[in-house]
Formats: structure tokens, sequence, C-alpha cells
């Protein structure tokens, strides 16, 4: 438990400032990654820490506090995208072309190490991008377990805890999201160009 | 020699963070792991980078979700008492103010209610004599007066 008192009517409610402090940039972090739109993900940061301080008589400590609020947003992202009857995603996930090209705009221009050479921030920048297209292809699922595994860094147990599924399922995502990545590098370098990098 | 490594021993290696033993034998195999790792490794650097902020964007957030929450600076039991307590008064007031609510009713003044009423034919008797007397009973102490002046008069009058 990273921040908060949890109690018999859960968490209380003077510790939510120390929480929204201690979470709200990984909870942003998790909300852009998963929706590549800056403004809906400033937005549903604020409706998760809002939802969790109107939940918090719910929470009995048996999930962390960042588990707890990785499944308040989650949440928010399938509801927000479920919603959404027109934009970036739906063409992402419509369109294979539109993906591409969507991608490739979305994708981070700023990925590079201070130390690196323009080379190596470009090949970052690629790398990056193809892993993002292989990612939007993923099922809902498949994504989030992705994200959450390799850019969060969580633990599969707590991964399977946030998304309310098994770590059997979870490990079968990854699998699957995997082969996704492998097989969109292959696509994008070669088999040859990829067993020389 | 093993076949190449598949997307389950690479997915698998990933998470343990060690690369497959396969991989130490097969420069194929070294290659796509070290391309799949760089990659994820970049997409985890993409990510963390898109979402710096300056401290101000994360002062703004807090100071907006601190503004969205609904304000609540009493417990449930003090709400209830304090509610409780507001409804005491209203009661005691209602009950003390005169012309409130609890205000007794003025007694029944019973007596007139069991008199026993005239029979009509008694009643008519009386309007009948009333109607007949020469003077009404209201004039009886001014004809009353009258006949003394008079009978004072004519014993004047006698004794001269």
């Amino acid at each position: 438990m990273v921040a908060g008192t949890v109690n018999a009517q859960g968490l209380a409610e003077e510790d939510f400032d120390s929480i929204v402090l201690t979470h709200q940039q990984r909870i942003y972090r998790l909300l852009l990654t998963l929706l590549r739109d800056p403004d809906a993900a400033a937005t549903l940061t604020q409706d998760c820490f809002l939802r969790a301080y109107e939940k918090r008589h719910t929470f009995r400590g048996e999930a962390s506090v960042g588990t707890w609020l990785t499944h308040i947003a989650v949440n928010l992202v399938r509801d927000h995208v479920r919603n959404r009857r027109q934009g970036f995603w739906k063409k992402i996930f419509q369109s294979g072309n539109s993906s591409d090209e969507a991608s490739e705009v979305a994708v981070s221009e700023t990925v590079a190490d201070a130390h690196a050479t323009p080379e190596q921030r470009l090949l970052a920048r690629e790398q990056a991008e193809t892993v993002w297209r292989a990612v939007s292809r993923l099922s809902e699922q498949q994504r989030e377990v992705f994200v959450l595994r390799f850019s969060e860094e969580m633990p599969l147990e707590e991964i399977a805890v946030a998304l309310d599924v098994s770590v059997g399922t979870v490990k079968s995502h990854l699998s699957r999201a995997v082969a996704a990545v492998r097989k969109q590098l292959k696509e994008t370098y070669g088999e040859i160009a990829l067993q020389r990098r | 020699m093993k076949s190449h490594c598949n997307d389950a021993e690479f997915a698998e290696a990933l998470l343990a963070g060690t690369p497959p033993a396969h991989v130490a034998e097969c420069e194929a195999c070294r290659g796509e792991w070290e391309a799949l790792g760089g990659a994820i490794g970049s997409f985890r650097q993409a990510a963390h980078q898109d979402a710096e902020r300056p401290t101000v964007f994360w002062t703004a957030q807090r100071t907006s979700i601190r503004s969205r929450m609904p304000r609540r600076t009493m417990t449930a039991g003090l709400r209830w008492a304090l509610v409780s307590g507001l409804f005491l008064c209203i009661f005691a007031v209602m009950l003390f103010l005169p012309g409130g609510t609890s205000k007794t009713p003025a007694p029944i003044n019973t007596a007139t209610v069991t008199k026993p009423a005239l029979d009509d034919d008694a009643l008519l008797r009386q309007v009948d004599e009333a109607v007949a007397d020469d003077t009404p009973s209201a004039m009886e102490p001014t004809a009353l007066m009258a006949s003394e002046m008079s009978r004072a008069l004519n014993t004047n009058t006698q004794n001269q």
C-alpha cells in the first residue's frame, strides 16, 4: 500500500489528497497510453480519482490502492471507448490503413534518450511506432494487459486483480500480444534484417 | 540443435527478464530477442515521455479533482445528531408558542348543553305573557319609578 489508511469504512477521506499526489502521474500515463488522447486522459484521470473518492467506503485493502485505481481507470477507458461514436480509436479499430496512419501520427516524437545519438533516437522512435502499431490491433483486454505489463511494469498478479481475470488469462494475453509485436517487427524490418539488428 | 524460439518462449523470457537459453547458441534468435526487447523498451520509454507534464499541470489536476469532490466536513453520525436536534427544536417551538398547533381547545360549557330545555308549550306561554304585559320587561324599572312618583303626588294632593 503506497498511500491511504484503510479502516472499517474504507479509505479515510483525509488521505485522499496524498493518494492523488502519489498516483496521479501513473494513472494519467496509463490512460494516455491506452487512449492516445491527452485531453481525454486528463479528464479521465480526474474522473478516476472522483470515482475512487465516491467508492472509498468499498475499499477493503485486499489489493493495493494503486491496483484498485488501475481497475477504476481501465473501466473508465472501456466506457470511454464504448461511448465514443466518432474519433481516433474508432478509425484505428475499424480500418487497417487508418490504423497505421493514426499510429504514425500519434506516436510521440519525443522518444529519445538525452545521451542518445540522432541515429539511436530515430531507431528508438521507429521501434516504438512499430510496437504501437501492433498494440493498436490487439483486442481491448490484450492491449490493457500489454500496457500494464510492459509500460507500467505491473506484476502479473496485480494485472489479474486490476482486470478481474485469472493470472493464466493474463499470461495468455501477453503471449498473444508478444506474438503480435514480433510479427509486426518482422513485417516492418524483414526477418533477415531483424536478425541482424 | 533445438528449433528457434516460439512466441510463448519469447513471452516467458520477456516476463522473466532473462533471454531464453536457446539464444546463446542461435544468432537468429539472439537478434530477434534483442530487437523485441529493444522495441518494447522503446515503447515503454515513449509512453513515459509522452506522459511527462510540467508541475503546474499536476497541480491544476489536483485542484480540479478537489473542487469536483463533494464537500463532506461532517461525519454521518454528527449530521444525524444535528438533524434530530433541529427537529426537536421545531417541535418544542410549536408546542409552547401561543397559537401553536398544540394549544388546548377551550373547555365546552357543558352546563348550557346539559341544562334541560323548556318544552315548547311553556316557552309559548312565556312569550304570550310577555306580549300581553303592558310594560315590557326592559321598561319595568322606569314604570315602577313613574308609579311611585304618581302615588306621592296623589298623597300630597289629599293632604292639602
